[in-house]
């Protein structure tokens, strides 16, 4: 068998009050508009509404300030007693008529058991209300529910209100909404709500009987103080001396808590950000060559060979692995003019190595249309590189290195190196290639960096320099043969992991070494 | 609450399965019949609560998006203003359980 919905035993709510013999009407059959139980039941409400609502007008905000100066579980009995023992009158007036009407076995019968369990539920109600917004009204009973059905159903009660009498009521006000719903042309709408709701059967159905049961738990409030009133004892007397030692639920407000944020571990790439200093992004003086000069340019070009990642990368991969030989990745641009990668600040900017952006790697219309720009000396893609250190001349070491200018060279990444550093007509693809300048620049963090004091000798920078950038045209540039070179080459235009290898003594040796630096 | 109300409604479910034509349906089945005799009795409280609102009260709801919180919120205060609907709900739900054990076709 289904339990009460509130959870109670059917068996406890009496059933034939109304039509007991002994039972006299509560203000008198003539004075009743009806004579069956329904009519007497609104009837008799309607009269201790018109009696306790008329005390109670006005003082819903009271109530609800005294509900928000107590702890919960005693909120309700406080706020419901104060509010009683504010109207002496009520106890006064509804006493007599409940001494009309009620047999004190039955009242006992009532409250003592029935309603006794759901003031409980009140209580529960009321601690619900301190989380829900409909619980403050319902917990108190008075404050929210409607004040006239609330107290005509605690009037009900208080005359013995029989289950039979609570469906009657029920059918007689089912067909008077209905009536009014009709009459106000919602009948379709109401129809269309009940279908729009099968959406989400479950949600809304479970809304419902929370609210139906705020409503009883509420209306058993209510009766309860009209019963109170009946006495003309405060609610909390009341409590203790009907319903002592039941003890109250305990109310546990739900736990919040915060769910462990696990943030999906991310992977950056090597950015060290904080050391990050922008350059000054100076855009390299081009000067865009005659056009005759281009096209014999054009007509004597070599075919252009990929190579894997720009200057850099080829003479990298033309040496034997060392320690401070750096292996640039696909993805690495090594920019000629490297005001971009080496800084005057000496702090080098990210290159592609760091922070792997799109635009950094080839596209193929770098060739066609060179621009000043870092994109338009982006190398080839990898994927068409060849194995250079295979192919790679061999040098001897310490050979006599070019100082010569270079001739339209065709270098293994396919770029035209052509010019020199005596003049400044270096050039690479035809752009300003200003590896004296910028070598000059970083030579001045290394001297910082190693704490060497010193000037630089600018012809024997611009000779090495013009002698590296032969080797390196053609192929022939790397640590093994030429390492002093190698050095100096890479300091003035590598990217920023190979700048940063070589700010060491070692590089400062190989400085002095070649006399740029003096001892 | 909610439990309360989750306990309450099983208890009609399990009267159902209590009933000698739904006793025969295989274990495997039982959980899509449950599913059904929910819903129906979840269509019993809307149909119920619904009938209970007054003018006013339709009005306030009609325009509201029907899974919208705002609406739950309503359904729930427009409930918890009628202190008789929890029997009323709790004879129609009833009635109901009698329904679906005398006539199963219901739930289709």
């Amino acid at each position: 068998m289904s339990k009460d919905i509130l959870g109670l035993d059917p068996n406890l709510i009496p059933t034939s009050n109304l039509s007991s013999p002994t039972r006299e009407p509560l203000l008198g059959d003539d004075k009743l508009p009806g004579t069956s139980q329904s009519n007497r039941l609104l009837a008799g409400g309607r009269r201790v509404v018109e009696v306790v609502g008329s005390i109670l007008h006005g003082t819903e905000a009271k109530l609800a300030a005294v509900f928000d100066s107590h702890p919960v579980r005693e909120s309700l009995f406080s706020a419901i007693g104060r509010i009683t023992g504010s109207a002496p009158k009520s106890a006064t007036i509804v006493t007599e008529l409940v001494k009309r009407t009620t047999s004190k076995t039955m009242e006992k019968r009532i409250f003592g058991q029935r309603l006794g369990d759901m003031i409980v539920e009140g209580a529960t109600g009321a601690g619900l209300g301190t989380v829900g917004k409909v619980g403050l009204r319902v917990g108190l009973g008075i404050a929210g529910i409607g004040t006239s059905e609330l107290i005509l159903i605690g009037g009900g009660a208080a005359v013995g209100l029989s289950k039979a009498a609570i469906m009657e009521y029920l059918h007689q006000r089912k067909e008077f909404v209905a009536k009014e719903v009709e009459d106000a042309g919602l009948s379709e709408v109401k129809t269309e709500l009940k279908e729009a709701f099968r959406i989400n059967r479950r949600r809304m159905a479970g809304a419902a009987l929370r609210g139906a049961i705020f409503g009883a738990v509420g209306a058993a409030a209510g009766v309860a103080i009209t019963e109170m009133a009946f006495e003309g004892i405060s609610p909390w007397e009341w409590w203790e001396k009907n319903i002592s030692g039941i003890k109250l639920p305990e109310i546990h407000l739900p736990k919040i808590s915060m769910p462990e944020l696990h943030m999906p571990e991310v992977k950056l790439p090597e950015f060290h950000a904080p050391e990050i200093k922008l350059p000054e992004f100076k855009l390299p003086e081009f000067r865009w060559p005659p056009a005759a000069e281009q096209a014999q340019e054009a007509a004597t070009a070599s075919p252009v060979v990929h190579g894997p990642t720009g200057p850099v990368a080829m003479s990298e991969a033309s040496a034997a692995p060392t320690a401070e030989v750096h292996t640039p990745a696909a993805h690495e641009t090594v920019i000629p003019g490297a005001e971009t990668h080496v800084p005057a600040t000496g702090t080098p900017i990210p290159t592609a190595e760091t922070t792997p952006i799109p635009q950094a790697t080839a596209t193929p219309e770098v060739h066609a249309t060179p621009a000043p720009t870092a994109e338009a000396h982006a190398p080839a893609p990898a994927a068409e590189a060849p194995e250079p250190a295979a192919e790679a001349p061999a040098v001897p070491p310490h050979a006599e290195a070019p100082a010569h200018p270079i001739d339209h060279v065709t270098a293994p990444n396919g770029a035209i190196v052509s010019g020199s550093t005596f003049n400044d007509s270096l050039t690479y693809n035809g752009q300003p290639w200003h590896l004296v300048e910028n070598g000059t620049k970083n030579i001045h963090h290394l001297l910082s960096a190693t704490g060497q004091p010193g000037d630089i000798d600018s012809e024997a920078l611009s000779r090495n320099m013009q002698q590296a950038a032969n080797f390196w045209s053609h192929g022939q540039l790397n640590p093994q043969t030429n390492p002093d070179l190698y050095k100096v080459f890479h300091l003035s235009n590598g990217t920023s992991s190979i700048y940063n290898s070589l700010l060491n003594k070692n590089t400062l040796e190989s400085l002095i070494k070649l006399g740029i630096v003096a001892k | 609450m909610d439990q309360k109300i989750t306990a309450y409604l099983n208890s009609l479910v399990a009267e159902v399965f209590s009933s000698p034509q739904f006793a025969q349906i295989p274990q495997e089945q039982k959980s899509a019949w449950v599913e059904k005799i929910n819903n129906y009795l979840n269509g019993v409280v809307i149909d119920t609560v619904i009938d209970s609102l007054t003018p006013e009260q339709i009005n306030v709801i009609k325009d509201l998006p029907p899974d919208s919180q705002e609406m739950e919120d309503k359904i729930e205060e427009f409930a918890s203003t009628q202190p008789l609907l929890a029997q009323d709900l709790e004879k129609q739900l009833n009635q109901a359980v009698a329904n679906i054990k005398q006539n199963p076709q219901l739930l289709s």
